[in-house]
C-alpha cells in the first residue's frame, strides 16, 4: 500500500490538517481572541442588521396578532370589571357589617343583611335582595346600617322582597320624643319621603329638632330605635293634639346596605 | 487554489453572519445551521457532477467547522471532525451508490 500515492495523498492532507486544527488548542485562548479582534467590526455589523431585522419583522408579526390580542384584552377587562363589581359589593358588606358591629345592634337582635336592589315606581316602597329562602317573612322591620329605622317588609318572595319606608302612608306606628318620657305619639307615612307625629299631647313640650324614637307598642317595631327629626310643629287651638312633620333621619340616596331584624335575642 | 481560498473566506463570513444575524431569528431555541445546509448542498451537488470527491464541499468543511469552533466555546476541531465526516460520508454514498445519467440532445 502505497500512503504517498495519489488516492491516499488527499487524506493525508485532511489528516494533517485535523492534526494542525487539534494543536491549536494548546494556543485556543490566543486564537481565538485573534479571530474575534479581527472579526469585531463585522460582527458588531451583522448583529446591529440582526437586531434592526428582527424587531422589523416581530412588529409585522404583532400588527397581524393585534387584533386576537386585542380581543382578547377586551375580554379580560370584561372579567376584571366584573370581579372588581363583585370585590365593591365585598366591601360594602363588610362596612355594614363593621357598622353594626360598632353600634351593638347584634347584641339586642338577630340581623340579616340585605342589599338594597331598588326602588318601587310608587310609593314609598323599595326592594331587597332577600326573601323566605333567607328566612325572611312580612312585618320584619329594615334597618339602615346606621341603626336607623327604615321601614317594614310587606311582601316575601323567594329571593327578593319588598318593603315599606315608614314613610309610606300604610305605615304608621307608635313613637316617642327622646329625653321626654310623656311625649308619646304616632309616626304616620305621608308619602313622597315625609311623615307626621301625630296624637301629640297639647301640653306637651315639644320643640323643633326632638329626636324621636319608636317604642315598640304596637308590636312591629323594637323600641329605642331612631326615626327621625321635629322638623316643624303644627299647633291648632281648636284640636286635641299636636302634630309636627318629622323628617327621617335615614336617607334613601345613600341607603345600599340594610338589616332585617328576624328576632330580638 | 483560488477557489479554496474563496470558499475559506466565504465560510468566514457565512459564520459571523449565521452566529450574528440568523441568531435573533431562532425558533424555540432553535437557530438555522445555514453552514450544514450548505455543506450537503456543496457535497451531494459537487459530488454528482464530478467522478472525483468533492474538493471544495471537503475545504468548507473543514473552513466552516473552524471557524464554528473559533465563534463557539468548544475546543477547536470539535465542528471540523463533524463537518468532515458528513462530507466525507455523503461522497462516499454518492459515488459507491448513486447513479445520474445526463442525457446531451
Amino acid at each position: 500500500m502505497n500512503f504517498f500515492g495519489k488516492k491516499y495523498r488527499k487524506f493525508f492532507w485532511i489528516t494533517l490538517a485535523i492534526l494542525f486544527i487539534l494543536s491549536l488548542n494548546f494556543f485556543r485562548t490566543e486564537t481565538k481572541s485573534f479571530f474575534y479582534e479581527i472579526s469585531y467590526p463585522v460582527q458588531k455589523n451583522f448583529w446591529e442588521a440582526g437586531v434592526r431585522a428582527f424587531s422589523y419583522f416581530s412588529s409585522l408579526g404583532q400588527s397581524y396578532f393585534l387584533k386576537e390580542e386585542n380581543r382578547i384584552l377586551e375580554s379580560r377587562i370584561l372579567d376584571l370589571l366584573e370581579e372588581n363589581m363583585r370585590l365593591k359589593e365585598f366591601v360594602g358588606e363588610n362596612q355594614a357589617l363593621r357598622q353594626a358591629l360598632n353600634l351593638g345592634l347584634e347584641k339586642d337582635f338577630n340581623l340579616k343583611l340585605a342589599e338594597l336592589t331598588g326602588k318601587a315606581s310608587q310609593g314609598d316602597s323599595i326592594f331587597i335582595n332577600k326573601g323566605s329562602s333567607s328566612g325572611l317573612s312580612e312585618g320584619m322591620p329594615l334597618l339602615s346600617v346606621e341603626g336607623i329605622l327604615a321601614g317594614v317588609i310587606t311582601e316575601v318572595y323567594n329571593d327578593f322582597s319588598r318593603a315599606s319606608l315608614i314613610t309610606n302612608e300604610d305605615v304608621s306606628f307608635n313613637a316617642r320624643v327622646e329625653g321626654k318620657e310623656d311625649i308619646q305619639g304616632l309616626v304616620k307615612g305621608k308619602g313622597g319621603m315625609e311623615m307626621v307625629f301625630d296624637l301629640i299631647p297639647r301640653t306637651s313640650d315639644l320643640k323643633e329638632g326632638d329626636m324621636v324614637l319608636s317604642t315598640g307598642l304596637e308590636g312591629i317595631f323594637p323600641p329605642g330605635i331612631m326615626v327621625g327629626q321635629v322638623k316643624e310643629i303644627e299647633a291648632d287651638d281648636a284640636a286635641p293634639f299636636k302634630r309636627a312633620v318629622l323628617e327621617p333621619y335615614f336617607d334613601l340616596e345613600s341607603l345600599e346596605w340594610l338589616f332585617i331584624i328576624t328576632g330580638t335575642k | 487554489m483560488k477557489k479554496a481560498l474563496a470558499t475559506i473566506i466565504f465560510s468566514y463570513f457565512l459564520i459571523l453572519f449565521q452566529n450574528n444575524f440568523l441568531v435573533h431569528f431562532s425558533l424555540a431555541g432553535w437557530t438555522i445551521n445555514l453552514a450544514l445546509i450548505l455543506l450537503l448542498i456543496f457535497n451531494i451537488t459537487e459530488a454528482l457532477g464530478s467522478e472525483r470527491f468533492s474538493k471544495i464541499g471537503l475545504v468548507f468543511a473543514f473552513s466552516a467547522g473552524f471557524f464554528l469552533d473559533v465563534f463557539s466555546s468548544s475546543f477547536l476541531g470539535r465542528n471540523v471532525l463533524i463537518f468532515l465526516a458528513i462530507s466525507l460520508f455523503f461522497n462516499l454514498i454518492i459515488k459507491r451508490h448513486v447513479r445520474v445519467s445526463i442525457s446531451k440532445g
